[in-house]
């Protein structure tokens, strides 16, 4: 008899329905992955199970069966007693998935008294033997501490620890590492297999990562559009997938063992944009206050040739985006001096400065964000094209469409507002008005991050193509290693705002010098459930920052 | 937590500051020369008699001059003596000001003790009639003016049904003005905390404390209202400056003896030395309570308190 058992579920928001006729079933101690991209209805699923759907949404049909029990008409206080020590879920977001205001002990303690019946003291010794075993250092101690107190990768090993301690017997765990950088998500895989064999605990994971699902995953269901795909063991959809979308899916998924890019960047006298000596504090302002602020950049030199792209890569808090900003030149309170086809434009302010801005264009990570609700495409695209073009009238409405032409749009879709368009075609849009100033620059940080993996490839796609036609530099931000081996000539790793490691992507990538880097690479979760698993590697401590040396031609290590 | 309080607390003094700086200035800023407009009701005054006022005032001196030689006095307790009757302003406001402070703080506590649940229950409830109810009755409570509910109230309980006095001093006679102030604040405590507690309950750390399977009543009363406290108490303090300023309204309609029903008096008698007393202890009644919100804030988020 598997642990769950559902039959034919079916949710509607409002009168839509969002998932029809899923079957699932896991055995005990079996981890089931359900993957699916984005509007899939694999969390909406998962709400569902807990009896946690929000407002508007509604189970419309279908049966769940827990441990052979029928919980499917169980009511909130029958489901209330359920949540907890028969099935526990973890979030996606471990910044605001605990309480602010209470501390990590009295969150821990609480559900342990109300379905355990602990006493304080009973109740506390058991949370600080949970934390104990999630990894966290002095669990005592840390008790008493609040939720901000905490890093991300820590709070998720307190949501770990505090949904486990009641041991459930179905551990749903919705994209529990998405939020939380690679070798912190190594880690935190490691720990959620380890404490789910020691308590025999099924997993239900839901991801939209291949990788994490090859490591952790013995069977695996696949979801699209509300409707369940396929399912199989792990090994069966990885190596004979049945159905096409299945085989698309994973053949989109950026791999580590992928080749790299092969074509060398033009030749060039100059580069097109370049940094010297960046350093920038946060946080030392303020005529009250003697902080002496977070150094976030710290001596960074690094240059873009024409028609080249350079990775820079980095995790969270690493100043990679910080240093894409100060090359936008939306940040002006740095260290150094910025450079833009040799011509040094850090002093620039007023109209000379809104000038420079137009030689090196942005694209940002969420394409949801970062264009305006009420402005129609064409709008977007006319202001760039009436102010640093002069154009107007008709000329500006033939280049405006010529623009979209050139990302893959068409130019009769100019007058559809941003939520007419999907995500991939949204942040098309944004690629345009990137282009429609005619920079010799563009950095993009993080561009297909918030993207699913099937658009992420045509992205990329477009991308390498307008810089072969154009001879664009791109300063290309991102965290995801997979993609940087598609579309970088060169990579630079930074961490705590110093270079650790900057060489050809051939080198940096198959050679890694650096022990971060090394790190780096192999805490990427590789989609293949018959790689070989390694333990993750630490990443070491900080402070092998010493000056770069050279070890290779144009490789340069640090420390 | 402490460097967060000194910051607060100097922030505060230098508030008080500037509205020492700008009583200085009120003077000069009535148009015409305001020893002549202070006295012109006054029959028979001579010109050598409006010299001597004016040296008394100490307003024949430059302003730089009359500016330090007010802050000296203030800082001994003197805020001068007033035009008519020579009593000194200090004793006077300090005299009535605890009546103010009686009549704010009770009309505070009315409306965070109604709006507070009322708020609380509508975002519980949203979307059903309860939820409606509230808000339609809150919305008519911020609508009604405060001279107009303090009429209806004084013509139902002390007109009509004779249980309460009409005007004047005492426990019974606080009733009125304070329903009177607290029932439209009330509206606006009800409205700020529906929105809050919405807010929070939307939290990805609200859906934690559910999927815990913690009951009902302690996930709304642990993880919802302490957090959705916050930002009301945040609030509050802009609340209290509002019902400072309708406290000087609802003083004159029931003869309530404040500082706001001295200071309407003292602008009809053009008394500059009481007037500008009134501000400045407003101005240090508004900071004080401020400062002691922002207490409570540090309070309630960790994330100040442990800072």
């Amino acid at each position: 008899m598997p642990l769950l058992d559902v039959t034919g579920l079916t949710i509607a928001f409002g009168a839509l329905p969002v998932v029809e006729g899923l079957d699932l079933s896991i055995a005990k101690g079996e981890t089931l992955a359900l993957v699916g991209e984005s509007g899939s209805g694999k969390s909406v699923s998962a709400l569902s199970l807990m009896g946690l759907l929000p407002r508007g949404a509604r189970r419309t049909g279908g049966r769940i069966l827990l441990g052979g029990t029928d919980i499917t008409d169980c009511g909130d206080a029958g489901m209330r007693s359920l949540r907890g020590p028969r099935m526990g879920m973890i979030f996606q977001e471990p910044m605001t998935s605990l309480t602010p205001v209470l501390t990590i002990g009295r969150q821990m303690t609480e559900a342990l008294a109300v379905h355990k019946g602990m006493s304080g003291a009973a109740a506390r010794a058991r949370a600080v033997e949970m934390l104990d075993a999630a990894g966290i250092p002095q669990p005592a101690a840390r008790m008493a501490q609040y939720p901000h107190e905490f890093s991300g990768g820590m709070r998720q090993r307190v949501m770990i620890a505090m949904t486990l301690a009641l041991e459930p017997e179905l551990l749903i765990a919705d994209e529990p590492t998405t939020a939380l950088d690679v070798t912190v998500q190594a880690q935190i895989l490691e720990l959620m297999r380890r404490l789910a064999r020691e308590t025999g605990t099924s997993l239900l994971l839901i991801t939209h990562d291949m990788g994490v699902v090859a490591e952790m995953a013995d069977r695996v269901a696949v979801m699209r559009r509300g409707h369940l795909v396929e399912t199989g063991t792990a090994r069966d959809i990885f190596s004979a997938p049945a159905q096409g979308y299945t085989r698309d899916l994973l053949a989109a998924v950026p791999r580590m063992d992928g080749p790299l890019r092969r074509d060398p960047p033009p030749a060039a006298d100059r580069p097109a944009l370049a940094f010297r000596g960046i350093g920038r504090s946060f946080g030392a302002r303020g005529f009250l206050s003697r902080s002496a602020g977070h150094r976030a950049l710290d001596g960074i030199d690094l240059a873009v040739a024409p028609g080249e792209t350079l990775a820079l890569v980095g995790e969270s808090g690493s100043g990679k985006s910080t240093l894409g900003r100060i090359g936008a030149r939306l940040d002006l309170s740095h260290e150094g001096s910025v450079q833009v086809a040799g011509e040094d434009i850090t002093a620039l302010r007023g109209a000379a400065l809104r000038k420079a801005r137009s030689r090196v264009q942005m694209v940002f990570q969420d394409p949801f964000a970062s264009l305006d609700p009420r402005f129609a495409a064409g709008d977007t695209l006319a202001e760039p094209l009436a102010i640093h073009r002069g154009l107007s009238g008709r000329a500006l409405r033939a280049e405006a469409g010529r623009l979209m032409e050139r990302v893959g749009l068409s130019a009769s879709m100019l007058d559809r507002l941003p939520h007419e368009f999907s995500g991939g075609q949204r942040q098309r849009i944004a690629i345009a008005r990137a282009l429609a100033p005619e920079p010799q620059v563009v950095i993009a940080d993080e561009p297909t991050s918030a993207l699913d993996v099937s658009v992420q490839a045509s992205i990329l796609d477009l991308l390498l193509g307008l810089q072969r036609d154009t001879g664009l530099a791109f300063l290309f931000i991102t965290h995801d290693l997979a993609v940087v081996r598609r579309i970088a000539h060169r990579v630079a790793v930074l961490r705590g705002g110093r270079l650790m490691e900057l060489g050809p992507a051939a080198e940096v990538m198959d050679r890694p010098r650096h022990p971060y880097t090394q790190a780096l690479i192999a805490a990427a979760p590789v989609p293949d459930p018959r790689a070989a698993r390694q333990a993750p590697v630490p990443p070491g401590p900080a402070a092998l920052a010493g000056p770069l040396r050279e070890v290779g031609s144009g490789h340069w290590v640090a420390g | 937590m402490l460097s967060y309080l000194s910051k607060r607390l100097a922030m505060g003094l230098a508030t008080i500051l500037i509205a020492t700086v700008a009583v200085t200035l009120l003077i000069h800023l009535v148009p015409g020369d305001p020893v002549q407009i202070m006295y012109a009701q006054s029959q028979g005054t001579t010109p050598e008699q409006l010299e001597e006022i004016r040296a008394r005032l100490g307003l024949d001196q430059p302003i730089i001059v009359q500016y330090v030689q007010y802050l000296g006095r203030l800082l001994q307790g003197d805020m001068g003596v007033t035009i008519r009757g020579q009593q000194p302003v200090a004793d006077l406001l300090m005299a009535r000001l605890p009546n103010t402070l009686l009549l704010a703080f009770s009309a505070m506590a009315i409306a965070v003790a109604i709006g507070l649940p009322a708020g609380f229950w509508a975002a519980y409830k949203r979307g059903t009639w309860v939820d409606s109810a509230v808000m339609m009755t809150a919305i008519a409570g911020v609508s009604i003016p405060h001279f107009w509910l303090g009429l209806v109230l004084m013509f139902w309980f002390a007109v009509d049904l004779g249980w309460l006095p009409v005007a004047g001093g005492g426990p019974l006679a606080l009733v009125l003005p304070a329903m009177t102030l607290g029932l439209s604040n009330a509206a606006i405590v009800a409205r700020m905390t529906r929105s809050s507690m919405i807010d929070v309950m939307e939290q990805d750390f609200v859906r934690t404390a559910n999927a815990k399977g913690l009951p009902k009543a302690v996930v709304q009363s642990r993880h919802v209202l302490r957090s959705g406290l916050i930002p009301v108490v945040t609030m509050m303090g802009l609340q209290f400056t509002y019902m400072m300023g309708g406290a000087i309204v609802v003083e004159n309609i029931f003869a309530w003896n404040g500082i706001g029903r001295l200071a309407i008096e003292a602008i009809f008698q053009r008394d500059y030395p009481v007037i500008q007393g009134f501000i400045l202890v407003f101005a240090t009644t508004v900071v004080v309570v401020m400062f002691l919100l922002d207490l409570v804030y540090a309070l309630l988020d960790p994330r100040i308190r442990r800072s």
